[in-house]
């Protein structure tokens, strides 16, 4: 073989390389070459390591180097720190930020510096997160007290407003509130033309109770009546205390007749009560007045009406006490001044 | 055998401190590959490649089995394991551990160790040497996982890599 011979396979060589590196596809061996063993590896090393350069080229970083040495070394060097990279991205996806990459230079610096800042910031948006359910939970803390506070507020307004519109011996309706119910009813009872009666109260001879048995027997006395009252009415009936032993009571929808029957009951019911005093049994009468006579409001205010209303049942009152006590007397109307007694 | 002399303990091991106050706890890695070498050869000239290769596996399976119960038993976190093992590994100079694949419920790793103890800087002699570390490999993950594994080394600085890869299969 000439020298000229001998350069041009070298040649044909030289280029089936350079093909090999350049081409996107690459040439088979000269079949005339084929039975070259080096050249065979050569282009099959050649032909693997494209393979591996397209696909990590591409993100995949699966395919095996099938050749040592040392570019295949380089190689694998490249593709498990590439690979170990992955696996250490995901555990910081997975909340991992102690990972760290080494021996990749920039690279490695730039992701270890990436990471100590997602760390950095998701320290703080944790310290911020929690402040913020601190806070929150002051802030809760600080409205339930607050409700409590109002809760209470209005538990005492409404303790105020029970006490100022009662008797807190007998638990009635104090006088003043009894008048304010009243009047409502009256002007009601007179809108509607609805009859509405009034009973007025007095335990007989109750200084004797005081003075014999004592201020506290009076008490209980007083605390019985009130309990038989609460007892006896109608839920629409409004009982109260009107001053010392004297009760009231407000009928809506009663007539005289009615009334008078409820004072009756209401008489019995004491008259049969007991009061367990220190040293013995008191028992007790009381006397009733009856009216359910109500003046036309076109001529006077609902105050004096009512004034009048109670008057006329306290001067049947005062007859049932001149008539000898423990009795029930109506207002009589026809007489124009005065009651007369229930038979 | 039931006369043993050299079932292994830790307590073989010695106090180093006590022993070597000036020479300290360290010795040059030629040495430990000197005693690896020599070892190999006579063993291969007694039992053969085969059994000395196997001998080697079994031999890494206990140390890694051994180590486990010393310094990983009670670790239970999978990530926290690998992060202690590697740091385990640099501090005792035995490699630079990284993993490249990891599936727990499958049992499918594949590890690389660089700067290997055993092979790292070695000729290039054409097929994987590192059959101690497969064995201890497989020693750290059955005993962490409970479940027996295959561990081959399928690239080593020995064949002409840069780095050893190990797969480890759960074995099912």
């Amino acid at each position: 073989m000439s020298l000229a011979e001998e350069f041009a396979i070298v040649d044909e060589l030289s280029k089936l390389v350079l093909d090999m590196l350049m081409l996107s596809k690459p040439p088979d061996v000269p079949e005339r070459f084929a039975s070259i063993d080096s050249l065979q590896t050569l282009h099959a090393n050649l032909l693997s390591l494209r393979d591996f350069l397209s696909a990590a080229a591409n993100g995949d970083l699966s395919p095996n180097i099938n050749f040592k040495g040392y570019i295949g070394g380089t190689l694998k060097m490249l593709q498990a720190n590439l690979r170990h990279m992955t696996w250490q991205t995901k555990m910081v996806a997975a909340g991992d930020f102690t990972q760290r990459i080494e021996f990749m230079g920039d690279f490695a610096n730039s992701f270890n510096a990436m990471v100590i800042q997602l760390d950095l910031t998701l320290k703080e948006v944790m310290r911020k997160d929690a402040e913020l359910k601190k806070t929150n939970t002051e802030l809760l803390r600080e409205i339930t007290i607050r409700r409590q506070a109002e809760a209470a507020l209005l538990e005492s307004e409404e303790a105020f407003k029970t006490m100022a519109i009662t008797d807190s011996l007998t638990g009635l309706y104090n006088r003043r509130h009894f008048n304010h119910r009243a009047e409502t009813e009256i002007s009601r009872a007179l809108r509607h033309k609805r009859p509405l009666s009034v009973i007025m109260l007095d335990i007989d001879f109750f200084k004797r109770v005081n003075d014999t048995y004592g201020h506290h027997s009076g008490d209980l006395v007083l605390q019985m009546v009130a309990n038989i009252l609460k007892e006896s009415l109608r839920s629409s009936d409004i009982p109260a205390r009107y001053g010392g032993e004297e009760f009231i009571i407000l009928l809506p929808d009663a007539t005289a007749v009615n009334a008078a029957t409820i004072a009756e009951t209401l008489r019995k019911r004491i008259e049969t009560a007991t009061v367990k005093g220190e040293k013995c049994t008191i028992k007790i009468t009381s006397s009733f007045g009856v009216n359910d006579h109500l003046a036309k409001a076109s001529s006077k205010s609902t105050e004096k009406i009512l004034s009048e209303f109670i008057d006329k049942a306290d001067q049947a009152l005062y007859l049932a006490k001149k008539s000898g006590r423990n009795k029930v007397t109506v207002y009589n109307n026809t007489k124009g001044d005065g009651g007369s007694l229930l038979v | 055998m039931t006369d043993r002399r050299y079932k292994f303990s830790w307590d073989l091991l010695g106090d180093i401190a006590l022993g070597r106050p000036n020479l300290g706890a360290s010795t040059s890695l030629e040495v430990y590959r000197l005693m690896q070498f020599t070892f190999r050869d006579v063993m291969e000239q007694h039992l053969g490649t085969e059994k000395t290769n196997q001998i080697f596996y079994e031999a890494g399976k206990l140390a890694g089995t051994e180590l486990y119960k010393k310094a990983f038993s009670a670790i239970k976190d999978f990530h926290e394991f690998i992060k202690s093992l590697q740091k385990t590994f640099r501090d005792m100079g035995i490699g630079i551990v990284r993993v490249e694949e990891a599936d727990l419920e499958k049992g499918s790793f594949v590890l690389t160790v660089s700067e290997d103890l055993d092979c790292s800087g070695l000729p290039e002699l054409g097929y994987e040497i590192c059959t101690y570390d497969e064995g201890f490999i497989a020693g750290l993950l059955e005993s962490f996982t409970g479940n027996p594994f295959e561990v081959k080394e399928i690239d080593c600085w020995c064949t002409g890599d840069r780095t050893c890869r190990f797969t480890a299969e759960a074995i099912k």
